[in-house]
C-alpha cells in the first residue's frame, strides 16, 4: 500500500468527498425510483 | 435509433441491462479503488498521485455528461423527441455532482502541489462556468411550468454552452496556466499508473451511465402517473 503520510490530509478528504457526493447521489437516484414505482402501481390498481 | 428510443422500449432493455449495468459498476470501482492504492508514490508528486485516480475520471465525466447533454438536446430541438428532452433533463444534475467532486479533488490536489486551493487560471474558471451552465440548465427547467417551452428554452442553453468544453479542453494549450497539460494520450504519465486511471475512469463512467439509466426510468414513470392522475380528474 501506498504510504500517504505526508500528504494524508488532503488524499482522504478528496476520496471521503468523493464517496460522500456519489454514495448520496446513488442513495437519493434509488430512493426516487422506488417511490416513482410505488406511486405507479397505487394508481394502476385505482 | 428512435425504434429503440420510445419510452416502452427503453423500459425494457433498460431493465435488462441494470443488474448488469451494477454489477460491472461495482466491480470496476472496487478493483480501481484497490489499484489506487497499491501504486509507487510520484517521484515529483508523491502519494498525492492517488487523487489523480478520482479527480481526471470525475472531471471527463463531467464533460462527458454536458456532450451527451447537448446531444440530446439537438435531438429535442431538430426532431422533438420526447425522450431526448428526459435524458437531457435527469443527466444535469448528475453532470454537476462531477463538476463539483472534480472542482473538490482539485482543489484538494492543488494545495500540496501549487500551494493554493484556486487559482482563477483558464482550466479552472473555465471548469466553475461548467457547473454554472449545469446550475443555470436545471435551473431554467424548473422555472417554466410549461413542459414544452423549458425544454426549449434549456436545450437552447445547453447548445450555447456548449462551447465550453473546447475551451475547458484546449484551455492548457491556448493560455498560460498554472495546471498541467494533458499528460495521459500524451504518454507523459508513467505506464503503472494507467491501469488504476483507466479502471477508476471505466468505473466512473459505469456509474454515471447507471444513475442516468435509473433518473430516466424514474422521469418517465413520473410522467406516466402524472397522465393517469389528469385521465382520473
Amino acid at each position: 500500500m501506498i504510504d500517504l503520510a505526508p500528504y494524508a490530509a488532503f488524499i482522504l478528504p478528496a476520496y471521503g468527498f468523493s464517496a460522500l457526493g456519489l454514495g448520496i447521489a446513488t442513495l437519493l437516484t434509488v430512493i426516487a425510483w422506488l417511490k416513482a414505482k410505488a406511486r405507479l402501481a397505487k394508481l394502476e390498481r385505482k | 435509433m428512435f425504434r429503440y428510443a420510445n419510452p416502452a422500449q427503453f423500459m425494457r432493455l433498460s431493465g435488462a441491462v441494470l443488474p448488469w449495468l451494477a454489477a460491472a459498476t461495482v466491480l470496476t470501482l472496487g478493483v480501481g479503488l484497490y489499484w489506487s492504492f497499491t501504486v509507487p508514490p510520484d517521484y515529483q508528486q508523491g502519494s498525492t498521485v492517488t487523487i489523480l485516480f478520482i479527480h481526471v475520471p470525475a472531471d471527463l465525466v463531467a464533460m462527458g455528461a454536458y456532450a451527451a447533454i447537448a446531444v440530446a438536446s439537438f435531438f429535442s430541438l431538430v426532431w422533438r423527441h420526447p425522450l431526448a428532452d428526459v435524458a437531457a433533463r435527469t443527466a444535469a444534475p448528475l453532470g454537476a455532482l462531477f463538476t463539483a467532486l472534480g472542482l473538490i479533488t482539485g482543489s484538494l490536489w492543488g494545495k500540496p502541489m501549487w500551494g493554493t486551493y484556486w487559482v482563477w487560471d483558464a482550466r479552472l474558471t473555465s471548469f466553475l462556468l461548467l457547473l454554472f451552465l449545469y446550475l443555470g440548465y436545471s435551473a431554467l427547467w424548473n422555472a417554466i411550468d410549461d413542459e414544452v417551452r423549458a425544454a426549449r428554452a434549456a436545450a437552447i442553453l445547453a447548445l450555447v454552452g456548449a462551447v465550453n468544453l473546447p475551451i475547458i479542453h484546449f484551455s492548457v494549450v491556448w493560455w498560460n496556466t498554472l495546471h498541467q497539460g494533458e499528460s495521459i494520450l500524451s504518454g507523459k504519465i508513467a505506464a503503472v499508473y494507467l491501469w488504476p486511471f483507466f479502471t477508476m475512469m471505466l468505473g466512473y463512467s459505469l456509474l454515471f451511465a447507471l444513475l442516468w439509466i435509473i433518473r430516466i426510468r424514474t422521469e418517465i414513470v413520473n410522467r406516466r402517473a402524472r397522465s393517469l392522475m389528469q385521465v382520473g380528474t
